[in-house]
């Protein structure tokens, strides 16, 4: 479980720079909080394999519909899984896939493959609420699952 | 004496027409060059995410599907974006995996590998309709509306090209000359030369072939053949792990142009170019790497760049042996 303070120090950094400079304001104009979101973490190999792919849009799909879930979608690799391919092409690509794909997600690329030790058997979704990292399940998710994910987000949230 | 004298004639008659200007234009390497003319899409733009099929019409004007962006688009000459359609889905004007795309008069056919058939647009990517075809399509070439040629995934008895009419029915096969191993695949492209000629290569034996409507072979050439091709097993399947030669393609000469694929020095990126009768002739590498090419019946020849974020136009730069006569300087 060594790589779970690689991902909080991955996720604090995509959140700080997404966020921009902090600015001088006072509690009032803050955004909203989001008390639960999502992360979704794929493998550059299940990117490249269209029936994978198949199956993780099923699950996003159904996120992608929950009001008010931030959901962030990670595509992890590393200098092998990439196949060469230069980085900046493989992060173009897959935010234009997202985008495409209809889903209203953070588009993010692990190219150091920090995260490859928590997608050894396939995709996996990860909740978090109020902070705290709750709950993982692997995908894809059964009908049941799926209930209990949205139960567990409702409840959360 | 009269019979061996006549028997003579006949052999320097047959001599002269037999070996022309083929064997003749082919005695020094051709030495090819390509200019490129323009590349449209790259990393910096949303213009293409990946794009995996092209076919070009009469006018110049481009047709390619982009599989990541689930959509059909349509280019004008000069690389400018004319219409684009499509979204994700399993609907009419839907995609999962949009793929091969083949033009034909007013009509654009689109295969798509997760969903059996094909869909059909007129020029201004209007959505017309589904054939519905049983099958995967790997390779696509439509010859006139009642005569769509496609090849799918080959197992040990199935055909490497089948042609459907418009309303789906099979009308042929055509089955290789050669037996694949049991539990081998293979795929192919192929390129109808006229009506009645077909150049085939097999993806992974590296074979390339001419074959008449009629099921005979014409020629093969073996020549980029892989002896023993490395394979993996994936559900009982031995699937070959690397491919000798992605696509073939015919210039408005009758050359060919075989792309090589990850088998070859330069994967993905050498052309090799043989005349009409098979032989190669000559060999030149393009800068990016590339899934397959297009030679327009103009002759300009289009390949990818950027992980297929980009489509490359060039100018082909022939030298004067792979010209008619009338063309050469």
């Amino acid at each position: 479980m060594d790589c779970w303070w690689k991902f909080w120090w991955l996720l604090t950094m995509c959140c700080t720079l997404l966020a921009g400079q902090p600015k001088k304001t006072s509690r009032k104009s803050l955004p909203p909080v989001r008390t639960v979101c999502a992360v979704l973490l794929l493998s550059y190999s299940d990117y490249l394999c269209p029936l994978c792919l198949q199956s993780f849009l099923q699950t996003a799909d159904s996120l992608n519909s929950w009001p008010g879930l931030q959901t962030w979608c990670v595509l992890i690799g590393d200098s092998e899984t990439f196949m060469g391919i230069p980085a900046q092409i493989v992060r173009a690509q897959f935010k234009g896939w997202i985008a495409a794909s209809g889903l209203n997600f953070q588009a993010l690329v692990d190219e150091k493959g920090f995260l490859n030790t928590m997608i050894r058997d396939g995709p996996v979704l990860i909740v978090f609420s109020k902070g705290s990292f709750i709950r993982h399940w692997s995908l894809p998710l059964s009908p049941n699952d799926l209930k209990t994910v949205k139960k567990f987000i409702k409840q959360s949230g | 004496m009269y019979r061996t004298i006549r028997l003579f004639i006949i052999i320097c008659l047959s001599c002269f027409l037999f070996t022309g200007p083929e064997t003749a234009e082919c005695r020094e390497p051709w030495r090819i060059h390509t200019e490129e003319i323009w590349n449209i899409g790259g990393e910096d733009s949303d213009l293409i995410i990946q794009w995996v099929g092209l076919a070009v019409d009469q006018e110049g004007c481009i047709f390619l599907t982009d599989r990541m962006d689930y959509s059909l688009k349509k280019f004008s000459p000069d690389g400018d974006l004319l219409a684009r359609t499509g979204r994700r889905g399993q609907g009419p004007d839907e995609f999962l995996d949009p793929c091969q795309v083949s033009c034909l008069g007013d009509r654009i056919y689109v295969s798509d590998i997760q969903k059996p058939g094909l869909s059909v647009y007129d020029k201004r990517l209007n959505y017309l309709g589904q054939i519905m075809i049983p099958h995967a399509v790997f390779s696509l070439q439509v010859m006139d509306f009642n005569t769509i040629w496609i090849s799918s995934m080959m197992h040990t008895d199935r055909p490497m090209m089948m042609a459907f009419d418009s309303l789906g029915t099979l009308k042929q096969s055509l089955f290789p000359h050669f037996s694949l191993k049991k539990s081998f695949i293979e795929m192919t492209s192929f390129q109808w030369q006229d009506p009645d000629t077909v150049h085939v290569v097999f993806h992974w034996s590296g074979r390339t072939c001419r074959f008449h409507r009629d099921g005979r072979l014409l020629w093969e050439n073996r020549e980029l053949e892989k002896r023993k091709p490395e394979t993996t097993v994936i559900n009982d399947i031995q699937v070959p792990v690397g491919i000798a030669l992605k696509n073939i393609q015919t210039d408005p000469y009758g050359h060919l142009f075989v792309l090589g694929g990850s088998e070859m020095p330069n994967p993905g990126r050498d052309i090799f170019v043989m005349d009409k009768n098979g032989k190669i002739c000559g060999q030149f590498t393009l800068e990016e790497s590339s899934h397959m090419i297009l030679i327009d019946e103009k002759g300009y020849l289009y390949s990818r760049g950027d992980m297929g974020m980009s489509l490359i136009k060039h100018r082909l730069d022939y030298p004067d042996a792979m010209l008619p006569a009338e063309r050469r300087y």
